[in-house]
């Protein structure tokens, strides 16, 4: 079960600068009928995805490769439901997992525990699945008596440790990343790696985005190429 | 249409489909659910309080030692000031001031809701209406801790047990949920508009001044109208008043009442209108 449609994909976001920001502007343009403050209605904005059209069924592994800037976190944020689409259609069924920022609602004052808390209720996990996980998360990421510590006191490595073991917890029918996680030492990079691959593989549906050839080639099974946010080819890796 | 991410969801995005009533229905269900994921907002208010205090002694009881200190100081200077009893004039401004201090951060934090939440509004799917209702719950906390002081004193001095008594829960009940209206409304346009926020504090400043809360509302016999047409001054009567005189404001309830209804309106058609939209604004 699972699958992802788009249809006709388009975000287009406004970029406020200052000017175009300011109530002042705002309320000046709608009383001189857009004489004076001319920056309120020079608005820029950015077509960050257009016309992109897709479906995936159970099994799909799709690579999205394409320049820095060429649409396709803008992709994932839209598949994940952060951005809502502003032209097309957006149907998908399934748990959806995006990994796109691992570290996302941690606190750094708080401990590990707290933490695990604290990323687990804002991936959507209850309580109760949290404490079920915790004692997996506190033994995969091997960080012991440091998970009743502040995280402000971890090295980098710790920290990426952590909020892997926390993010790549729960399983997803639909798994959204942005490149490949790679955390730490190479004893807990292999171990992430297998964890990462159980994952990827238990998923219906896998969205990568990724600049490495040869991650597209071992992983997916389709791939599109992006250019300014526009789908220019389709093919197989 | 759902927000939960984990729940084994069908999200339909239809851009295209921007009719009225299909808009209204999300706007609605982000409400309907920002206030029923109580765990969610529960855990991310309890962090922020947990945040400000953390590696100190007192923790959060800072909050009720700081506002005992300025009550303490303003009731004896004001009392003299204004010559009235120290017991008489004491809890008044007390009561004023604690629930002055929870209604006014509820405004001026309802600004913010939106942009402190950028992290997690760029990369999940969840209701907008969660932001906001962290923030009233954050703001509750503080208010619970600062409520000792209420109930200190009116153990320690003479004050009417009445029946009375049992509104002032659901006026708390409906500062807080006034809160979650005002969030939603502000936080959608100061995310827009970044002059905005500066604007709401000062209103909120000027408001301190205006409302009887160092002063008493008898002062103005001959402007009695200057007090009632002051919104604020009803959001504070409707838990002063019980409290000090056993009487149940019944005219403030209504006022209270009605901008709550207008409020939710004004935060549903804002939700309609713009909810998909915050997401780009952050």
């Amino acid at each position: 079960m699972g699958y992802v449609e788009a249809k006709g994909l388009g975000v287009e976001f406004p970029v406020f600068s200052s000017p175009n920001r300011s109530l002042k502007n705002t309320l000046l343009n709608a009383t001189t009928g857009g004489r004076v403050a001319q920056g309120a209605t020079n608005r820029v904005s950015v077509k960050a995805l257009e016309d992109v059209s897709f479906r995936l069924e159970v099994g799909d592994r799709l690579g999205l490769v394409g320049h820095n800037g060429s649409g396709k976190t803008t992709l994932l944020r839209v598949l994940a439901g952060a951005y809502e689409p502003t032209a097309g259609i957006l149907r998908s069924k399934g748990r959806t997992i995006s990994l796109l920022d691992v570290s996302m609602g941690m606190e750094h004052e708080a401990t590990g525990f707290e933490n695990i808390y604290l990323r687990g209720i804002t991936m959507g996990l209850s309580t109760k699945e949290i404490q079920e996980k915790i004692e997996d998360i506190a033994e995969f990421s091997e960080l012991g008596d440091y998970l009743a510590m502040p995280i402000r006191t971890y090295s980098s490595g710790m920290l990426l440790r952590l909020a892997f073991a926390v993010s790549t917890c729960a399983q997803a029918d639909i798994l959204l990343m942005d490149e490949w996680l790679s955390v730490g030492d190479q004893a807990f990079n292999d171990k992430a790696a297998i964890r990462l691959k159980a994952l990827v593989d238990n998923a219906a549906i896998l969205i990568l985005a990724t600049h490495s050839d040869q991650l597209l080639k071992g992983v997916c099974n389709q791939a599109i190429r992006m250019e300014h946010g526009k789908v220019v080819d389709r093919f197989e890796p | 249409m759902g927000f939960d991410c984990l729940e084994n969801v069908t999200i339909e995005l239809d851009a295209s489909n921007r009719l009225l009533m299909h808009s209204l229905t999300a706007a609605w269900l982000d409400l309907k659910q920002g206030l029923k994921k109580r765990v969610m907002w529960q855990a991310l208010g309890l962090q922020d309080i947990k945040q400000r205090y953390r590696r100190s002694v007192l923790g959060p009881f800072w909050f009720t030692l700081s506002t005992a200190v300025m009550v303490g100081v303003l009731g004896f200077l004001y009392a003299e000031l204004f010559h009235q009893s120290v017991a008489d004039y004491l809890p008044y401004v007390a009561i004023g001031l604690v629930v002055w201090l929870f209604f006014s951060s509820l405004m001026n934090e309802a600004c913010y809701v939106f942009i402190e939440g950028e992290r997690l509004i760029k990369q999940t799917r969840l209701p907008l209406t969660l932001y906001v209702s962290r923030m009233v719950w954050r703001n509750c906390l503080i208010f619970f801790h600062n409520a000792v002081i209420i109930l200190l004193l009116c153990w320690f001095l003479p004050n009417p047990l009445s029946w009375a008594l049992l509104t002032i829960p659901f006026a708390v009940a409906v500062l807080a949920m006034n809160g979650v209206w005002m969030g939603v409304v502000l936080g959608v346009l100061c995310t827009r508009f970044r002059d905005l926020p500066p604007i709401v504090a000062s209103i909120v400043q000027v408001g301190f001044f205006v409302t009887p809360i160092m002063w008493k509302a008898e002062i103005l016999t001959n402007r009695a109208y200057f007090v009632q047409a002051n919104p604020f001054y009803h959001y504070i009567h409707l838990i002063r008043e019980p409290l000090l005189t056993g009487h149940v404001p019944l005219q403030s309830w209504f006022l209270v009442g009605s901008f709550t209804v207008l409020g939710y309106l004004v935060a549903l058609f804002v939700l309609t209108n713009y909810r998909h939209r915050v997401a780009f604004w952050v």
